[in-house]
């Protein structure tokens, strides 16, 4: 074994714990045992702060930092950004209870775990054994950092056959590095060695994850039911039931089993996320706004952090502005604004955030109807989309979509010329077919409607001829509505009256009848339709017809 | 809410309370000379012993809730450590002998052999043992031992007929190594207690783990 003075001696440590009493206790014994000067953080944002700034050679979290990340997290988010070798030791101290969720870690793990409460010599012992593994497996982590995995697999495996009471923390590495090489036959066969010695959970849990990788999926699945059974609140469980589930095509029996993760283990960033996408693909946009709102909060000062979950939290909300109303509405929009104030000021320098924000301000203010600021968003997003030297077509759908959006008729059609000519395909052209029909059913909508107040403009001075002209063309487009309908065959038989019996009109307004179809007593337009219908019937009784 | 889960809960706030307690008062110890020592020592004893009562009745609720008691490597020759750590205290008279080899491999929930082994000796100790001995073998599966040269076993426990004959204490130290034993699954294999007294005379008691 190790003489425990002479490794810590050099080594760089860091100790993490929220609670004062606590941390100096640790600092001191961790000095008494050979360390010299070890740093020391108050909770997850200080001890990343150092973790980004020095090589630690171990560190040392309690799992429970108050109110912030966990020592899991720290853990995760420490690997997440390469800032933790794989010779680098990281200890979770924490309490008997906690010991299980520690354990259970199949991807972001521990070295190892130290339970409180530990006097000076059993800390001695623990870090004496820990230690003596983690050399003993040097060569191995050493392969890993050169990212060597061949080799690691190669010594890893050497190892196993000559050392039994290594197997624990072998099969653990071996079956990672076979996952990573997609052998999943071989990481099976070593999970399963060890499971037909020890019932191990986060070996169950990998066996299960390899099974549905070889096409498994519903085999992988009742592994992990069973290994809920005996661990409920084993967190990654749920995650790769959710993962299985969506891939057999059950997004939301996997959206479920997601929010009960969540629900577990609230602070894990990339857990919300997930949650995040896959509840806005399922439509439940209240839980993606939640999601992506905690993915929001937890992610600030991590490397977690990406413009992506603003943008996509500020689209789950927009699906929930429509529905809300007053305060709650205006709450909504608020949260969306700051959103995206934040991506301002955090991604100044990036032109596509830029624009995707000011993309999403606009469609914000759509969806709130106030055109003057959605004019105004689409303006900035303009302005970076001219700046920008080669912008995708992608984000010029997306332009053209904010000039439809707030009428900008011509630019629209530009840009979508300019798009046509470029051969565009695939998923693309078919954003693009759509926005040119949006386009057009506008287009046309808004020149109806012109037609229909020149029409009306024309009626009211008595001008009945003029109105018919008017109308008849607004009617021509078949989006045409009722009253649209209704008002050519008014201006028809004002005419008809004020001039003289016109059969060929009459017959317009018999086909007009048709199109405008039955419309009932409780129509408020019932009225309306009734008088004209007894007029038409007169006139044509007049005609002979 | 159950009265069970509030005494639960009230039973682990104790726990925590009482190791803080056993924190302040060996602070303390270190800030006296060593001449007044005697007068914190039974005050440190009494607070030790009910810390291990409690830890007893954390685990005892938790393992009737059928909670889960994580398994992992785990070294004997470090449980026994422990848990002569945390008995000499209250024991000072008692000669401890580890003999468990630092090699020595086992497959155990550390909290739950910690305290069997705690509980062995505090009964060893009740039975008048000046000397304990703990040993493990772990050739197949994991046995850990404790002998003492105490009164050893009564004839009515050894051949079933009482659970306890102890005036002192709660009387259920067997009883709970026992559950601890069978806390420990390995496929169809159940952990297991055996006792007996030595033919030198005192008790031995030994868990054996699959």
């Amino acid at each position: 074994m190790i003489n425990l003075e002479e490794t810590l001696k050099d080594k760089r440590i860091l100790i993490i714990d929220d609670l004062v009493e606590a941390r100096s206790s640790l600092k001191k014994m961790i000095t008494m045992l050979g360390a010299s000067q070890p740093d020391s953080a108050t909770d997850g944002r200080e001890a990343m702060e150092l973790i980004l700034q020095k090589d630690y050679d171990i560190v040392l979290s309690d799992y429970n930092l108050g109110k912030g990340k966990d020592g899991q997290q720290v853990l995760e988010e420490a690997r997440y950004c390469n800032r933790l070798r794989a010779s680098s030791l990281f200890i979770l101290v924490t309490g008997e209870n906690a010991v299980d969720m520690v354990m259970g870690a199949l991807e972001y793990e521990p070295d190892n775990y130290i339970t409180k409460p530990f006097t000076l010599n059993m800390l001695r012992e623990r870090l004496i054994r820990i230690i003596t593994i983690k050399e003993r497996l040097a060569g191995v982590d050493q392969a890993i950092d050169n990212d060597d995995t061949d080799g690691a697999i190669q010594l890893a495996e050497a190892l196993l056959a000559s050392d039994k009471k290594m197997r624990m923390p072998l099969t653990r590495v071996l079956g990672k590095l076979y996952i990573r090489q997609q052998r999943y036959n071989e990481a099976i066969r070593v999970y399963s060695a060890l499971l037909n010695q020890r019932s191990v959970s986060w070996a169950r849990l990998g066996q299960a994850i390899c099974m549905h990788f070889l096409g498994d999926s519903r085999g992988a699945l009742a592994i992990i039911q069973q290994t809920l059974v005996a661990h409920p609140l084993y967190v990654q469980c749920y995650d790769w039931s959710a993962i299985i589930l969506n891939s057999l095509g059950k997004p939301l029996e996997a959206q479920k089993q997601l929010e009960k993760a969540v629900a577990i283990s609230p602070k894990a960033v990339l857990r919300q996320m997930e949650l995040g996408r896959i509840a806005y693909a399922n439509e439940d946009y209240p839980v993606a706004e939640a999601a992506f709102e905690a993915a929001i909060r937890l992610g600030r000062n991590s490397c977690y952090k990406t413009s992506k979950n603003y943008l996509q939290f500020t689209q789950s909300v927009r699906h929930l502005l429509g529905s809300a109303q007053g305060r709650e509405q205006r709450t909504r929009a608020d949260k969306v604004f700051r959103a995206i104030e934040e991506l301002r000021q955090d991604y100044a320098g990036q032109d596509s955030v830029m624009f995707e924000s000011s993309i999403a301000e606009g469609k914000t203010y759509v969806a709130l109807k106030d055109d003057d600021k959605a004019r105004q968003s689409a303006k900035r997003a303009e302005e970076v989309l001219q700046r920008m030297k080669e912008p995708s077509a992608e984000q010029q759908l997306q332009m053209t979509e904010a000039y439809i959006d707030t009428g900008q008729h011509v630019k629209a059609k530009k840009m979508l010329r300019t798009l046509r000519d470029s051969g565009l395909s695939g998923p693309s052209l078919q954003q693009l077919d759509t926005l040119e029909t949006n386009l057009n059913q506008v287009v046309i909508r808004e020149h109806a409607a012109a037609l229909n107040s020149t029409g009306v403009g024309a009626y009211e001075k008595g001008d009945y001829a003029n109105a018919v002209i008017a109308f008849d063309e607004a009617a021509s487009y078949d989006e045409a509505g009722v009253s649209v309908l209704l008002n050519a065959i008014q201006a028809k038989l004002s005419l008809i009256e004020n001039t003289q019996i016109d059969v060929d009109q009459l017959r317009d307004c018999y086909r007009y009848f048709q199109r405008v179809g039955k419309i009932g007593d409780n129509d408020e337009r019932f009225e309306r339709y009734e008088r004209l219908k007894s007029t038409f019937m007169r006139l044509k009784r007049a005609a002979g017809m | 809410m159950k009265f069970e889960h509030i005494a639960g809960a009230v039973i682990h706030d104790l726990k925590n309370q009482l190791q803080a307690l056993l924190d302040y008062e060996q602070e303390a110890l270190s800030h006296i000379p060593k001449r007044y020592h005697h007068h914190l020592e039974p005050i440190l004893q009494r607070t030790n012993r009910l810390k291990n009562d409690t830890l007893q009745m954390v685990s005892l609720f938790r393992l009737e809730q059928k909670s889960a008691f994580p398994m992992d490597d785990a070294w004997p020759h470090d449980t026994a450590a422990d848990a002569i750590e945390s008995t000499q205290l209250q024991f000072p008279t008692i000669q401890f002998h580890n003999e468990i080899g630092e090699d020595c491999q086992g497959f155990y929930n550390e909290s739950l052999l910690n305290l069997a082994l705690i509980t062995m000796i505090t009964n060893s100790a009740q039975a008048g043992a000046t000397h304990i001995h703990i040993s493990a073998d772990d050739s197949q599966g994991l046995s850990i031992c404790v002998e003492d040269n105490g009164h050893g076993f009564e004839d009515s426990i050894l051949n079933g007929e009482q659970e306890t004959t102890k005036t002192e204490g709660t009387g259920m130290g067997l009883f709970f190594i026992r559950l601890i034993a069978e806390a420990h699954k390995t496929g169809e294999e159940i952990g297991r207690v055996s006792y007996g007294n030595r033919s030198g005379g005192g008790a031995s008691v030994c868990i054996h783990l699959p």
